[in-house]
């Protein structure tokens, strides 16, 4: 959020001004977040760039920084909780730096990849951001959490889904970095629910057969509970009410969304690749197809779409096959999901 | 004064859309109103965030006359002062609805 007053001030409310200066944080004006941000940009695209980085990699920790927004739209506000330090008072606070790990520790341990850039960034996390902000995002640096309307949706920060599913925006980004529009942008939403996914089933020592399948079920309000965001085994079917809509994700080819709203539909057509993961983890095992799908992704061009991504995805599936990693019958499930769905 | 608003995104992908006579606004957000109209470049949004994933992009348009202003803004360029008039709208969209 921009200060376009030309005293420079906040409208941070007092009390937080108040706590944040018991707290000994100096409030940065935001034309200094503002320049610090272009600044941390530009010094890793110019890294990004540079030889050194690609013969040598500097390596972090993939250290979790979880800062408190205090109900305002400020990132990186208010410190509470760094990698390794003390349990902070507040359990949002508490459980998405905990969620932090177990994605990290999933995407190392099963995937031999580390944090969102394989180099081990820092990972920040923001939480209590806005006023009953009912969402959550990845901006291309870190993750933003809102703490929920209470009644479409609790806070965001509890549901370990939703922080795999936006820390999975920043591997995409990294590695294929699929356009965020039309069937690659879909694609791009499918491998943060797929991970968001299988995430969540490795926590919960879940089997593709036991496994619920639908992404965002624990962050719906009261009088939504059974509901959920979306379900990739069923997509369409995720939620019906009068207060979200009826679930508009196709599960087929022939219902593909046209459209233009949501930069042509990657929230909505994102079902159709989903249903294609379900039907091969449910055949293959949700582990096998993740790093199916992963060492795809990797190979992955920004404008792939769904047609090219089940070329890639087949390439991928021999190769693996040949090396022992997956199931014999890999390609095969592969081949016959895409075709269920009409690809 | 015509105020139109939108937005659009989020996680879950929605479109809440609403309009309003200025006059009909809270006094406070009259006068936030009509410093938009007078001096858009003020708070225009400089950059788009090509990298945000699941954000909302707010849009605001407002109509005088001959005259019409738009805005659009993203979850991080959203200038200060404006949470209260978009929390406003964004209520009315919901009522609307
Ligand atoms: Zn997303």
């Amino acid at each position: 959020m921009r200060n376009h007053c030309p005293c420079n001030c906040h409208i941070i409310p007092p009390f937080v001004v108040d706590k944040l200066k018991e707290a000994g944080v100096e409030i940065p004006s935001q034309k200094t977040i503002n320049r610090e941000f272009r600044e941390r940009r530009d010094e890793k695209n110019a890294l990004l760039r540079s030889e050194a980085f690609l013969v040598t990699p500097p390596i972090k920790n993939a250290d979790r920084f979880v800062y408190d927004s205090k109900t305002t739209q400020h990132q990186r506000l208010l410190l509470v909780r760094k990698e390794g330090g003390p349990a902070a008072p507040d359990a949002v606070v508490n459980t998405v730096y905990e969620n932090a790990a177990a994605v990290r520790d999933y995407y190392k341990t099963a995937l031999n990849y580390f944090s969102v850039d394989n180099r081990g960034a820092d990972l920040i996390l923001n939480v209590h951001f806005g006023k009953e902000y009912a969402n959550a995002f990845w901006d291309g640096d870190e993750m933003t959490f809102g703490d929920g309307d209470g009644q479409v949706f609790t806070n965001l920060a509890n549901a370990l889904d939703v922080t795999a599913h936006e820390l999975t925006h920043g591997v995409v980004q990294y590695t294929a970095n699929l356009t965020y529009k039309g069937q690659s942008g879909a694609l791009n939403e499918h491998y943060a629910d797929v991970f968001g996914s299988v995430i969540k089933q490795h926590a919960k020592k879940q089997t593709a057969a036991t496994a619920d399948w639908l992404i965002g079920d624990e962050i719906m309000g009261p009088t939504l509970q059974g509901q959920a965001l979306r379900s990739m085994k069923a997509p369409g079917t995720a939620y019906n009410n009068a207060l979200m809509g009826q679930d508009p994700q196709p599960d087929h080819m022939s219902k593909l969304y046209k459209g233009a709203a949501d930069n042509g539909g990657v929230h909505i057509n994102s079902g159709i690749p989903n249903k294609v993961f379900f039907l091969v983890a449910t055949a293959i095992g949700t582990d096998k197809a993740a790093l199916l799908w992963f060492e795809t992704l990797k190979t992955l061009k920004p404008t792939t779409n769904f047609k090219s991504f089940k070329t890639a995805l087949l390439k991928i599936a021999k190769k693996l096959t040949t090396a022992g990693n997956v199931p014999a019958t890999t390609e095969t499930v592969t081949k016959q999901s895409f075709e269920s769905v009409g690809l | 004064m015509k105020l139109s608003y939108a937005r659009e995104g989020g996680l879950f992908f929605q479109v809440s859309e609403t309009e309003i006579e200025v006059e009909d606004l809270p006094a406070d957000l009259q006068t936030l109103a009509r410093k938009l109209l007078e001096n858009p470049d003020d708070y225009r949004s400089r950059e788009k965030n090509a990298s945000l994933r699941d954000g909302y992009q707010y849009r605001l348009e407002l109509r005088e006359g001959r005259k019409k202003v738009n805005l659009t803004f993203d979850d991080l360029t959203l200038p200060d002062g404006f949470q209260p008039l978009i929390q406003y709208l964004q209520e009315k969209a919901i009522n609307d609805h």
